[in-house]
């Protein structure tokens, strides 16, 4: 089947499908790179998008669901070249390593800070359980998040 | 009806999931949230012929009266943290999913369905003696949530079926949950524990109800406890001496997250929290 | 420091921090060609067992299914992974001709038009084992009787055999690496106190979030170019070479940014399959690894055991050391007699012990083949050593920082193997460590230097 939707401000048509993940539209289909493969089960947050706004983990959600909607990668924030206000805090906080978690580390900053723009340490922890970095050791991530909470 | 011929179905309302159910049978997986669903098909555990997508099906909704509480099949875990005036055990249980994605995505009617090491709100509804709200081709079907679970991975529900809400009669005045994950922000759950009291005019327990999830592969009943607290007051004697009772007779799941063993050793230390605490308060 | 220096104690900016935070980054998996196939495996569902048949009727009908590969495609047959550096020896096949020896030890691999077709094939392909009892435990590897897994006739690798294809062939060598300095008999009779330890250490999973994945594309005139997630492209290459008899020159390994490997992918694990697989099939192959495949089949850092006993004087010296380690390599031997050496050599810790005997197993045992993980060798010892010194200071009934500057390696001595100190700065260390961690040491311990 057909299904088209909006890809970081882009149409997109693309034959999938009923039981293909988007993820592996996305990945193998269209060759996003903003997207990463890690477990398939929604424990990592490697390859969280966001569907009309809301987190989404593209490996749990079928392509079928995006038909008509928009979805949006960490590659679609930047506005004019300009980076989000998120992306340069974690920029500036030395907030990725490897780089691999990053994607759905910043979509889930953004989502958490629309939602409660001063979270406790408590909430930021609890909003970060989805999403799993091997290599900094969550600190510099966390204070990314927050210097975008003081401001 | 949109994409009716690609095997992707996104009925409108819960009539046209009946009739889609009543053709396709179990050809058909029904995705809600997606979120233990879509393994099923990424995992190549099943391979359906046809989705049947609730996402256009109204059943997003908490509707909370004088006596009664009703919630929607496909509410998401996070709309049950935001509203008010449920009972503690189910915003607690709601609270201990992890991640913002995942308290977005998944659905109450979902979770009823995921078994161990998932499926806390179950574990709290079954302690708050939720009632399942079935829609067939034969009608309307009530089927308490203490009655749904036949055995691993099979329930009362009949494959035309489809679950539409959650009802809770007579609320609890008491209610609590505590589960233990491996680490502290998120993680499988090894034990979790709910319990729902309501107590007489001199403290004595009227109504207790006890449950367990992730021990086995559905949460179930202490009946036996629940009997020992029923008419008494509680005292840490009562609650120590029904502890040791809570997984009587009960195969526990003994696997890499954990043995059998401790998990029915932190099943009792959760208890124990939950009826000390409930105590102390007077 | 910063004053001195211009890099040292300055922060250096992660040159793809920007790429990262814009998502742009290239991983191999977002490397792709026009015609590419898939991989999956066949993986073996027990941990010890012969190959009695391997049927791929069904899974081969299966439209989409292009080619099913078992050891008879593979040129030439063995694994030599870092047998090029001397560490060897090369016992691994790429694919199992005769028997499996680890649970999720590859067994064939099917090659289709995508991933979830390769899946099925794999799901297809029916493989007879007779079942043969497995060793899980390193003690149990070693005892007499056991079954034996290797082919040499003993569960653990022969150290000064020059079975590694480094030192001189020929010779009978022992089952154990050495290291022995002074007299440690003399040293224990003159023992104040005695002190004895035991250590586990269980097999630990690097689990990068990027799983392991690979393109292979063969180019014309027998090349080949390797995308994949590596921290050791030239081993890949080397490996590639030796496997499919062509000259290292015809391979490139292309090693795009890995999204975490912590040692995990020093190890050439799957790129020769997914290369044997291109060259068969003529066009470019991909395979990614799944979670399951991560968590059970690519290596562990190893589990390791060491017991440890110490001579100690009741003014608070360690005469002498003895220890005994075991460490669990798994089926095959990948690096682990590289990493027995470096654990059996620094048994000693930063510490000066005058009279030691130290023996260390590299051990084979029915499990996934352990390898490299950040401080190879080091860390599980540094866990071990540091755990028995405290012990030792509790039976001398003396502070263990006092114990432990009282040890330390000083400049000017000499190490258990022989080699003369001229870098230490333990003593240095443990006053900046005591300052951050807000201990106040006492004057005595804050007068003393690495230097005398």
């Amino acid at each position: 089947m057909r299904i088209r939707f909006k890809l970081d401000g882009q149409d997109v048509e693309v034959d999938v499908k009923h039981t293909d993940t988007l993820l592996k539209v996305l990945k193998d289909k269209i060759g996003v790179g903003s997207v990463n493969f890690g477990c398939g089960e929604g424990s990592c947050g490697a390859c969280m998008v966001l569907i009309n706004g809301r987190l989404r983990y593209s490996c749990l959600t079928l392509a079928g669901y995006v038909d008509g909607k928009e979805v949006t990668t960490v590659a679609g924030l930047a506005r004019d070249g300009e980076l989000s206000e998120i992306q340069k805090a974690f920029l500036e906080n030395d907030a990725a390593q490897c780089g691999y978690c990053t994607p759905g580390m910043i979509l889930t900053a953004k989502v958490l800070l629309e939602k409660n723009p001063t979270p406790s340490d408590e909430e930021l922890f609890d909003a970060l359980a989805g999403n799993l970095c091997r290599c900094t050791g969550y600190i510099p991530i966390i204070n990314a998040i927050k210097s975008v909470a003081k401001r | 009806m949109s994409l009716i011929a690609s095997g992707y179905l996104t009925p409108a309302n819960v009539q046209e999931v009946v009739s889609l159910k009543r053709k396709l049978r179990d050809k058909a997986l029904v995705v809600a949230g997606g979120t233990a669903a879509v393994q099923l098909i990424s995992k190549m555990i099943i391979e359906p012929q046809a989705i049947i997508s609730l996402e256009k099906v109204p059943l997003n909704y908490v509707k909370i009266r004088a006596n009664s509480i009703e919630i929607g099949a496909t509410t998401p875990i996070a709309r049950l943290i935001r509203s008010r005036g449920l009972p503690d055990a189910l915003k607690r249980a709601a609270e201990s999913i992890h991640g913002l994605a995942l308290k977005d995505m998944a659905t109450v009617g979902g979770n009823i369905f995921t078994p161990a090491p998932a499926g806390d709100i179950a574990t709290a509804l079954l302690a708050l003696d939720a009632i399942l709200i079935l829609r067939g081709g034969g009608g309307v079907r009530s089927v308490p949530l203490s009655k749904f679970y036949k055995g691993p991975l099979q329930f009362n529900i009949r494959p035309d079926e489809i679950l539409t809400a959650v009802k809770i009669n007579k609320p609890p005045k008491h209610s609590a949950f505590l589960k233990q994950t491996p680490w502290k922000y998120s993680g499988p759950t090894i034990a979790s524990v709910s319990v729902s009291l309501d107590l007489d005019r001199n403290g004595k327990a009227r109504r207790a109800m006890v449950a367990l999830g992730g021990l086995t592969t559905h949460p179930y009943r202490a009946k036996k406890v629940e009997k020992m607290f029923t008419g008494k007051k509680l005292t840490e004697q009562l609650i120590d001496g029904a502890a040791q009772q809570l997984t009587d007779g009960v195969e526990v799941i003994d696997d890499a997250l954990a043995s059998s063993w401790y998990r029915r050793e932190l099943a009792q230390v959760l208890f124990k929290r939950i009826l000390y605490d409930f105590i102390s308060r007077g | 420091m910063s004053s001195q220096f211009s890099v040292v104690g300055s922060p250096v900016k992660n040159v793809q921090l920007l790429s990262h935070v814009t998502g742009a980054t290239q991983y191999v998996d977002e490397i792709s060609f026009p015609g590419m196939l898939w991989v999956k495996a066949v993986r073996s569902p027990v941990a010890r067992g012969r190959i009695k048949k391997i049927d791929t009727s069904k899974a081969e009908k299966l439209p989409g299914v292009v080619r099913i590969i078992t050891a008879k495609d593979v040129p030439n047959n063995i694994h030599v992974n870092m047998a090029g550096i001397g560490i060897g020896p090369p016992d691994e096949p790429v694919l199992p001709e005769s028997e499996v020896n680890y649970k999720g030890e590859a067994i064939c691999l099917v090659v289709a038009k995508d991933e979830e077709t390769a899946a099925k094939g794999a799901q297809l392909v029916e493989v007879e084992i007779e079942e043969l009892p497995p060793v899980l435990d390193m003690e149990e590897a070693l005892k007499p009787g056991a079954p034996v897994i290797t082919k040499w006739g003993i569960n653990a690798f022969i150290y000064g055999s020059g079975m590694d294809g480094a030192t001189r062939p020929g010779r009978p060598g022992r089952p154990f690496f050495l290291v022995k300095r002074g007299d440690v008999e003399a040293a224990f009779k003159r023992a104040d106190y005695v002190v004895e330890g035991s250590y586990l250490i269980p097999p630990i999973e690097h689990a990068p979030i990027e799983p392991h994945v690979c393109v292979a594309k063969p180019e014309p005139g027998q090349r080949l170019t390797i995308y994949t997630t590596t921290q050791a492209p030239y081993f890949v290459r080397d490996n590639v070479a030796t496997i499919l008899k062509i000259p290292a020159s015809n391979i490139r390994v292309v090693a795009p940014a890995v999204g975490g490997g912590f040692g995990g992918k020093v190890d050439p694990e799957f790129e020769m399959q997914v290369a044997v697989a291109a060259m068969c099939v003529g066009r470019p192959v991909k395979w990614r690894w799944t979670r399951e495949e991560e968590f059970t089949v690519s290596t562990t850092r190893p589990a390791v055991k060491i017991e440890i006993q110490d001579a100690l004087s009741s003014d608070g010296l360690i005469l002498g050391r003895k220890a005994r380690l075991l460490h669990d390599s798994g089926a095959y031997t990948r690096t682990s007699p590289y990493g027995v050496i470096k654990a059996t050599v620094n048994l000693s810790g930063p510490y000066q012990i005058p009279n030691v005997y130290y023996e260390g197993y590299c051990v084979y045992t029915n499990r996934q083949p352990s390898s490299a993980m950040r401080g190879y060798g080091v860390f599980e010892v540094s866990y071990a050593v540091e755990l028995q010194i405290e012990r030792d200071a509790r039976k001398l009934g003396i502070d263990s920082w006092e114990f432990r500057f009282k040890n330390a390696y000083k400049n000017g001595q000499v190490s258990a193997t022989g080699r003369l100190i001229d870098d230490a700065y333990l003593i240095e260390v443990m006053k900046e460590a005591a300052a951050l961690a807000g201990v106040s040491l006492p004057s005595h311990l804050l007068q003393m230097s690495s230097w005398g």
